[in-house]
């Protein structure tokens, strides 16, 4: 035999980081020095809280693969209790070491630590006295009396009798002590009643104690009457009530599974009588609820004899090893040890308690219940009772979990009905017979949608019928399915394309999955799951408009999924699920042309008026996009589309928008869906060119496209915009192409009046609707409308904060731009030409400098987008007809204004601009004239251009910043430089400020190059004198210069006049000026400047003096602090033997304390030190 | 608790296995499943469709899924409910010719991210076939020891004798086990 080899992927720890799948538990030494150490650190708070949370980050990690941690459990569990179980450690150890332990039990699960903790006798008496020492109310010590109570549901099943340990309970003072058996049921009870977790374990301990046989024979009756007290008694309205009762149903329904049969059987009637009339169904709390489906279904079993049912439906599953022959087949399936095997004879006259009829009413309650786990405890139990019952009560079970799925049920029911169904599919209790009963009601549930206002619920319950589907695959033979395959093919996998959810969707086509593999009979069922996957499902708009027509492509399936989207999916909640289905209806139409215009055309028109506002705004979307679907259709077989219609049909097109109209649909809530869809309608008619020329309707689309380009809202504004241009063509001009001149004066007039409205959203409908007109409309009137686009995107001081409809102006005027094409020498009129090209690129070298501010921002950026855009568009589109139109100094103004857009501080326009700018220089054909075209091509090559992420700071800025270098862009790269440089963004300034660090390093040495720079630089500051958007940051950003030393080569020369003309800059800048900001960045800049001797120095101390007896004691207190650092930097400043008391006046001093007349004292003996004339206040007398 | 919850614990309690059964055409996928199902092998023609069959083994359910000359195997991957615990790639040992396109098909599976840490068994099929090559030739054709993503193991056998083929699923399933499963 060939060697058996195996190859195993341990060492690789790197991919298992990556999958949070773990081989071992590979902290093992970890977690051990973590414990060991606790006894050294105990003191330490903060190494405490560093250890836990490391081991629980460490324990944590292991909870979906708890097993991994066995072969070392019961080790650490021991290193753990020694330290715990000291009982003169120090609590904060013991409550650490307690923690852990509860960190470990809640990885693994209690049932497999408890079994690791250590029981002898004598563990017994320390645990006791432990657990008794304890404060049940101390809410820090909650894991240590969860273990102590877990510890001793173990220690007190010592196989000996308890009486032994009761030797001497007779103290040395005469009282006696409790019983060993009482103390423990003593602390039983009370903890079943605390709010925290160790009720569980509590719940636990007791239930496992009365199964003891001493105990049992001895408390259990007293016991159950106590908890019957409680079960009557506790008011589940309060939390100590509802505490009680938690614990105590917790416990019996412990009790009834753990206990025997015979020993419970007689106490279970009552236990019921109690537990049902408590009417805790009507508890408010949900662990209340779902313990008491546990008690019940418990009770439910106690009542019936433990067998397999012999009626049950078994598909074969068989044994690997048995089919192949090899080694021993053992069964090491089954439940309890009391289960009676085998196909016995079925005793059907076996007495069925009555009791048990009530058990299965209550689980049918339970099953309704509104919280999931609920109702996931009542499905089981009522799956497990189910298996013991009788075939014919059985099916009385069946028949009664059906009857949940009516209308007037809530969506919990359904969803528990679902739960049943499949939990009574998978134990092989729903026989064949039933499925005809049961598919019906699936498929209903799988379309499951109950509307509430504008949400609906549902999506569980069409979740949880999948898993019917699913698991029905698994349980039956094809033969059984198969009458009902058809059925449920359809609907998974529309379920599995149209449903609003995607785990819906996941789940159906899972479901689908299953069905082929197990079942094999789905027609197409290959084909249709390997395109429908998992994968595909999970984009929704992709499910619509494209699977639904592969699907549909398949005969089978055809109708099934038109007739789902025109008759539900079209009435959706959701406008975004009712406007894809009107698009998938229009993808489909070519699958099945006649049946959409002979069938669900029809169907569909009569609601188009009706008075469900969704499916309204369904049908007439559908009807539109049907419309437009069949027309192509229609000219390919050479008829007209009316032809393929029936004549009502086109009548009550034709009306649709009159009666809504007449039931002033278009007002009333709901009103802006009518629009929209109507705005669709005309557009759709007019591309599928309708004959309703010159008929009243057409009236009725004008006014109704006009009303909705004065809505608030840009969507409406938008669909009336999109459907201007196909109506505008068909029906306002002649076959011939010309337009209807009446209607074209008529129409601009009206347009061109609003684009004046004092109302923005006006103006923007308007410009947006100007922009999309066809050519025939704009002919002979192009001059008009341009002017009346150019005035609207002009900035005018009343209407300055109208960005947007500055906005929408620009992207008009790009747009018929676009629409009436370019020709050199034709007509302004008509054509973009030589004669108003310049006037267009003037209006949008006008709009790229809007920098409007207001109370939302940069609301300027949005108008430079739209330029930067419309530049680019035009720009384009000439130079694809006639590149001669473009004059260099147009283009030399296009680069360079996008050039400055892409070195400037808000990061989407950065972006659009480096984009722009990168597809210009390489646009094919190229475009003439742009400025050192070789140059900026080497800094742009074009790999590079077309390759870099635009929106990131760290490579826009340096590429941008080489442009310094040449001469044409130098003033507009500055220009935007330095408003980032000396901007607030963090990251902005940071890459701004290295690009520009780079570049000036790189003029080190050439002092020519420095002072063109700082020429260029003087003539930014001249041209934005006073305006603080430049002004400002232009400080700051020479503030940087003078900081990082580039500038010193200015500063050999003493003749050199630019520090001279930066420092009457700036003053001009700051006098009379309110902006402590600005005046405190000046006073910086003076600093910087005081490393130029001579004039510059001498007037930046002075300016330094004034500014230190500033009206404002902030600007006084800086100042004084910035000279006293200018000081410290530029030693010649001060004649050395002064600097020390120069130094000492400006740091005593409380510049921004003191009376005004004090501080002048001190400024002055400063002028004096320093050598420059005292400043005179100039007295305005 | 949703569904999903539900199920995963579900799976636990059940011990259910989802195995995917792949290799080239001919390989002999379909008559390992009918072995393993006990059915008939003697009439077998390609597979077209895909077969789900479900078998219990040492107390495991072992769902099987057989995805015959499938083109999109994506499909088969993963699912709402399940993800896939085990590849059973099938070689014909005695299809020599073949060998670098089965090695390159496997290579490609296996990089996948959605069946990482997947447990790896290369049935060598057709040992009874003269001329076939050893488990050890085709672990090194196949280059088996470069994989370092998977526990893999590479089984000689042959399904139409049954030989092996028990060997083969016993380390599936103790692999499988010990990664994902509470042992009680």
């Amino acid at each position: 035999m060939a060697a058996n080899m195996t190859g195993d992927g341990k060492d690789d720890g790197a991919d298992e980081s990556k999958l949070q799948v773990h081989e071992t538990f590979t902290e093992l030494e970890e977690v051990k020095e973590l414990i060991r150490g606790l006894e050294n650190i105990y003191e330490d708070f903060i190494e405490m809280e560093r250890s836990a949370e490391r081991f629980r980050f460490i324990i944590d990690d292991y909870q979906e693969q708890p097993h991994l941690i066995d072969p070392y459990l019961e080790e650490l569990m021991l290193m753990l209790l020694n330290i715990a179980k000291q009982p003169k450690a120090p609590r904060p150890l013991t409550r650490q070491a307690f923690s852990y332990l509860y960190l470990i039990t809640k990885m693994r699960g209690f049932k497999q630590v408890v079994r690791l903790l250590p029981h002898e006798v004598s563990d017994m008496e320390p645990l006791l006295s432990l657990i008794e020492s304890q404060n049940p109310t101390d809410y820090e010590l909650w894991e240590t009396r969860y273990m102590l109570l877990l510890w001793l549901s173990i220690v007190c099943m010592i196989p000996f009798d308890l009486k032994r340990l009761d030797s001497n309970l007779q103290q040395g003072d005469g009282s006696v002590k409790m019983r060993t058996m009482d103390r423990i049921m003593a602390i039983g009870k009370m903890y079943l009643s605390v709010n925290d977790k160790v009720r569980d374990a509590a719940a636990y301990l007791v239930s496992r104690f009365l199964t003891r046989l001493d105990v049992k024979q001895e408390l259990l009756p007293s016991i159950l009457d106590w908890m019957m007290k409680i079960l009557k008694d506790a008011d589940h309205q309060t939390v100590l009530g509802c505490n009680q009762l938690c614990g105590v149903l917790a416990t019996s329904a412990l009790l009834f599974k753990h206990g025997k049969r015979e020993d419970l059987l007689q106490y279970a009637p009552i236990v019921l009588q109690v537990a049902l009339e408590a009417k805790l169904e009507l508890c408010d709390s949900c662990v209340v609820r779902k313990m008491m489906g546990k008690l019940i279904h418990r009770l439910g079993l106690t009542f019936l004899k433990s067998r397999v049912a012999a009626w049950r439906y078994q598909r074969g599953s068989r044994s690997l090893a048995a089919n192949l022959g090899g080694g021993v087949v053992k069964s090491t399936e089954g439940g309890s040890s009391d289960v009676i095997q085998g196909p016995e004879e079925e005793d059907e006259d076996d007495d069925v308690p009555e009791e048990i009829e009530e058990v299965i009413e209550h689980l049918l309650v339970y099953l309704k219940d509104k919280e999931t786990i609920v109702r996931w405890t009542a499905a089981k139990g009522i799956g497990r009772v189910t298996g013991r019952l009788p075939q014919e009560l059985a099916d009385d079970v069946v028949g009664s979990v059906l009857e949940l799925f009516s209308s007037q049920e809530t969506n919990g029911a359904w969803h528990g009905g679902c739960l049943a169904l499949a939990e009574l599919g998978r134990r092989g209790l729903l026989l064949p017979g039933r499925l005809k009963d049961v598919v019906p009601v699936i498929m209903k549930a799988l379309a499951y949608d109950e509307r509430r206002g504008n949400f609906s619920v549902g999506a569980h319950v069409r979740d949880a019928a999948c898993y019917v589907c699913w698991a029905f695959a698994r349980a039956y033979e094809p033969k059984e399915i198969l009458p009902y395959v058809n059925q449920i093919a359809s609907c998974l996998i529309i379920a599995s394309v149209f449903d609003r959810e995607v785990n819906v969707r996941r789940a159906a086509a899972a479901a689908f999955q299953e069905n082929v593999g197990r079942q094999g009979t789905f027609p197409h069922g290959i084909d249709i799951l390997t395109t429908v996957d998992y994968f595909a499902v999970g984009n929704r708009v992709r499910c619509f408009t494209e699977l639904s027509v592969f699907i549909a492509n398949f005969p089978e399936y055809t109708q099934a999924v038109i007739d789902h989207l025109a008759e539900v999916k079209l009435a959706h909640w959701d406008s975004a699920i009712r406007e894809l289905s009107a698009q998938a209806l229009h993808n489909l139409t070519p699958c099945s042309p006649d049946y959409m215009a002979a069938t669900v055309l029809p169907k569909l028109l009569p609601l188009t008026s009706g008075l469900d506002l969704f499916q309204r705004h369904g049908a007439i979307l559908a009807v539109a996009e049907i419309l437009h679907a069949l027309y192509p259709i229609s000219q390919a077989r050479k008829k007209s589309l009316v032809d393929l219609l029936d004549e009502n049909s086109l009548e009550e097109v034709q009306s649709v928008s009159k009666k809504l109209q007449d039931a002033k649909m278009f007002k009333r809530h709901g009103g802006e869906y009518m629009r929209t869809a109507v705005c669709c309608l005309i557009e759709k008619c007019s591309l599928s060119k309708l004959p309703f020329h010159n008929k009243p309707v057409i009236e009725l689309w004008q006014s109704v496209i006009d009303e909705c380009l004065t809505h608030i809202e840009p969507e409406i504004q938008a669909a009336a915009v999109a459907a201007i241009p196909s109506f505008f063509s068909e029906y306002f001009t002649r076959p011939d192409g010309s337009v209807l001149q009446d209607k074209q004066e008529s129409i601009l007039s009206h347009y061109l009046q609003e684009l004046k409205s004092s109302n923005e959203p006006t103006r923007q409908g308007h410009s947006l609707a100007l922009g999309a007109l066809p050519r025939a409309m704009l002919q002979g009137q192009l001059s008009r409308v341009m002017a009346g686009l150019i005035a609207v995107s002009e900035v005018t001081q009343k209407e300055e904060k109208m960005a947007e409809a500055r906005r929408d102006a620009v992207k008009a005027l790009s747009g018929i731009c676009e629409t009436v094409g370019v020709a050199n020498d034709g007509k302004a009129d008509s054509v973009l030409c030589s004669a108003n090209v310049a006037t267009v690129y003037s209006a949008l070298l006008q709009a790229i400098k809007d920098y409007t501010l207001d109370s939302r921002g940069d609301i300027g950026a949005w108008v430079r987008e739209a330029s930067m855009q419309a530049l680019h568009d035009v720009t384009s589109l000439i130079v694809r007809s006639d590149p001669q139109m473009l004059t260099p100094d147009i283009c030399k103004r296009v680069f360079c204004s996008l050039v400055q857009q892409a070195v400037e501080k808000i990061d989407r326009t950065r972006s659009l601009a480096g984009h722009l700018f990168s597809k210009l220089i390489y646009h094919s054909p190229t475009v003439p004239h742009i400025p050192q075209e070789k140059e900026v091509k080497d800094v742009f090559p074009e790999v590079l251009a077309k390759g870099t992420n635009w929106s990131a700071v760290s490579d826009t800025y340096t590429m941008f910043s080489r442009l310094l270098a040449l001469d044409e862009y130098t003033y507009n790269v500055l220009l935007g430089l330095v408003i980032s440089v000396g901007g607030l963004t963090e990251s902005v300034v940071k890459f701004s400020s290295a690009s520009l660090l780079e570049y000036l390093k790189s003029l080190s040495g050439d002092r020519a190059a420095l002072e063109r720079f700082m020429g260029v630089y003087l003539a930014v500051c001249r041209d934005h004198h006073r305006d603080d958007r430049v002004s400002l940051p232009a400080m700051k950003a020479l503030d940087h210069m003078l900081c990082w030393g580039v500038l010193d080569t200015l500063a050999s020369d003493k003749s050199d006049s630019i520090p001279d003309q930066l420092v009457s800059h700036i003053r001009s800048e700051v006098t009379k000026c309110g902006n402590p900001q600005k005046i405190m960045a000046a006073a910086d800049v003076y600093c910087g400047l005081l490393q130029f001797e001579g004039s510059p120095r001498s007037k930046c101390l002075t300016q330094l003096m004034i500014l230190l007896c500033h009206k404002y004691p902030r600007v006084r207190k800086t100042t004084a602090d910035k000279v006293y650092e200018a000081l410290l930097t530029y030693d010649e400043v001060v004649p050395e033997e002064q600097v020390s008391d120069v130094m000492s006046v400006l740091s005593e001093t409380s510049w921004d304390n003191l009376e005004i007349a004090e501080i002048r004292e001190k400024r002055n003996s400063l002028c004096d030190m320093l050598g420059i004339k005292r400043p005179v206040l100039l007295k305005q007398s | 608790m949703g569904l999903l919850t539900i199920l995963k614990k579900m799976k636990q309690k059940e011990k259910e296995v989802r195995l995917l059964m792949l290799g080239l055409d001919n390989a002999g996928k379909t008559t390992i499943l009918k072995k393993f199902n006990g059915e008939d092998i003697d009439t077998i023609s390609p597979t077209l469709g895909f077969n789900i069959k479900t078998l219990e083994h040492r107390g495991f359910k072992l769902n099987i899924w057989d995805v015959g000359g499938q083109k999109s195997l994506r499909s088969y991957w993963r699912n709402y409910f399940e993800s896939t615990d085990a590849l059973i790639w099938v070689v014909d040992s005695a299809d020599r010719m073949r060998l670098n396109d089965c090695k390159k098909e496997l290579h490609a599976l296996l990089v996948e991210e959605r069946l990482a840490g997947a447990t790896l068994l290369v049935f060598a099929n057709k040992q009874d076939l003269p001329g076939s090559l050893t488990a050890k030739e085709i672990r090194e054709a196949l280059d088996l020891d470069s994989i370092k993503t998977h526990h893999w193991l590479i089984q000689d056998c042959s399904a139409v004798t049954g030989d092996n083929l028990l060997n083969g699923m016993d380390w599936v399933v103790n692999d499988i086990a010990s990664r994902i499963f509470t042992m009680d």
